[in-house]
């Protein structure tokens, strides 16, 4: 599966990249929200699922998902330091597919992919 | 060299630009030797970032047993410039990973003896070595060090005080209130926040202890524990909670509206 993984904090999206491509999954990563959203116009033929921080910088995670609501195929995850019902509620508003909130178990993340692509 | 004797002017000036010339290349070379000193020490620790970074993620996702990591660990070698690097790396993946990969962290930390680097801060003079010991400490869950955080409650700077309070709660949450006597400094808003971070990160199920702080003489600890009591929905204080303290309910009227809603939501429904 191809994804792209978007976080700020240097050492959590290295450790995440790290289990998912250990996983065998392709991981492209972005330290910052603007990069990705070019590179998801860009390739968006070929990216199976987004992971996204809310709070990132130059745009954020909710700006990503906004520019990736055009291309349906794509499932989108975010990943947040904060579970709030209205934070939930309106990443579902904006077209995400499932919420995580920090601290997480990345085996669990991995369900959920599963699950993701599975009810397709 | 010429060293004119003649005048004793020239002479007096000739000395002046001398000593000035060797102040100067003096602090050139000091310059020089700090940077190229703080240089090396930026290279190693991003070096030691690699090498850590690639035990803590073997470690961490089943990659690499507990016994190999401590091995390729100690062979490094052992620095406080080493230990730095890795509690602050362990603390980050610490606070964003939960289940399995927490509980690996916790016991690498232990294992490696990297407790030792923040008891060491903890007995420092330094107020900002102090705190940073009681978060490492009180993140990692390291039991033995409550004895020296309650100590903490009474040291002379603020910062500390609070950090002490904050690793306590976050060392044996609510049902550790009782193992000391509360503070009598206020707990300001920024303090309570962390408090209920801390409660939601380490995810403790048990709230025994809570009623300490309602019944505190200490009006922000009434506060703080009117917060804990909406934030994890402790239905038996909801009743107390709106009845209690009339004077201090309009600083706390966040929490009690929320509850107030709450009740009415459960009422409704």
């Amino acid at each position: 599966m191809n994804l792209v993984f978007i976080e700020d904090e240097d050492l959590l999206r290295k450790s995440l990249a790290y289990f998912l491509r250990s996983h065998g999954h392709e991981v492209m990563e972005f330290d910052n929200g603007a990069d990705a959203i070019v590179y998801i116009h860009k390739n968006h033929e070929n990216i199976d699922l987004i992971i996204t921080d809310l709070n990132l910088p130059f745009a954020g995670g909710k700006q990503v998902l906004h520019s990736s609501n055009p291309y349906k195929r794509i499932k989108k995850i975010v990943l947040t330091s904060y579970s709030m019902e209205s934070n939930e509620l309106e990443v579902f508003d904006l077209g995400g597919d499932d919420f995580i909130a920090k601290p997480f178990s990345p085996q669990v993340l991995l369900k959920r992919i599963d699950k993701l692509f599975s009810s397709m | 060299m010429h060293v004119p004797q003649t005048n004793p002017d020239s002479y007096l000036l000739w000395l002046l630009g001398l000593a000035i010339s060797l102040i100067l290349i003096g602090i050139a070379v000091t310059i020089f030797f700090r940077r190229r000193i703080r240089s090396q020490i930026i290279k190693n620790g991003e070096l030691y970032q690699q090498i850590i970074e690639d035990i803590l993620f073997r470690l961490m996702f089943g990659k690499l047993s507990m016994e190999e990591s401590l091995k390729l660990f100690r062979a490094l070698k052992q620095s406080n410039l080493l230990s730095k690097v890795t509690t602050q790396s362990i603390i980050f993946l610490h606070e964003n990973y939960s289940g399995k990969q927490r509980e690996v962290l916790e016991d690498f930390f232990v294992l490696s003896d990297l407790t030792a680097y923040s008891f060491r801060k903890i007995r420092s003079r330094k107020p900002e070595d102090i705190i940073s010991g009681i978060r490492y400490l009180s993140t990692m869950n390291v039991r033995e060090a409550f004895e020296f955080m309650k100590l903490e409650l009474s040291h002379p700077n603020d910062d500390v005080k609070k950090e002490a309070f904050i690793g306590l709660i976050a060392l044996q949450g609510m049902e550790g209130l009782a193992y000391f006597n509360l503070p009598a400094f206020p707990i300001d808003d920024i303090t309570q926040e962390r408090i209920l971070n801390q409660l939601k990160n380490k995810r403790f199920t048990s709230f025994a202890g809570v009623h300490l702080l309602l019944y505190s003489e200490n009006e922000s600890l009434i506060l703080l524990g009117a917060r804990i009591t909406e934030q994890f929905q402790l239905h038996a204080y909801y009743e107390f909670i709106q009845t209690f303290n009339q004077e201090l309910q309009p600083r706390y009227s966040v929490a009690i509206d929320a509850i107030r809603e709450r009740l009415n939501k459960a009422t409704r429904s």
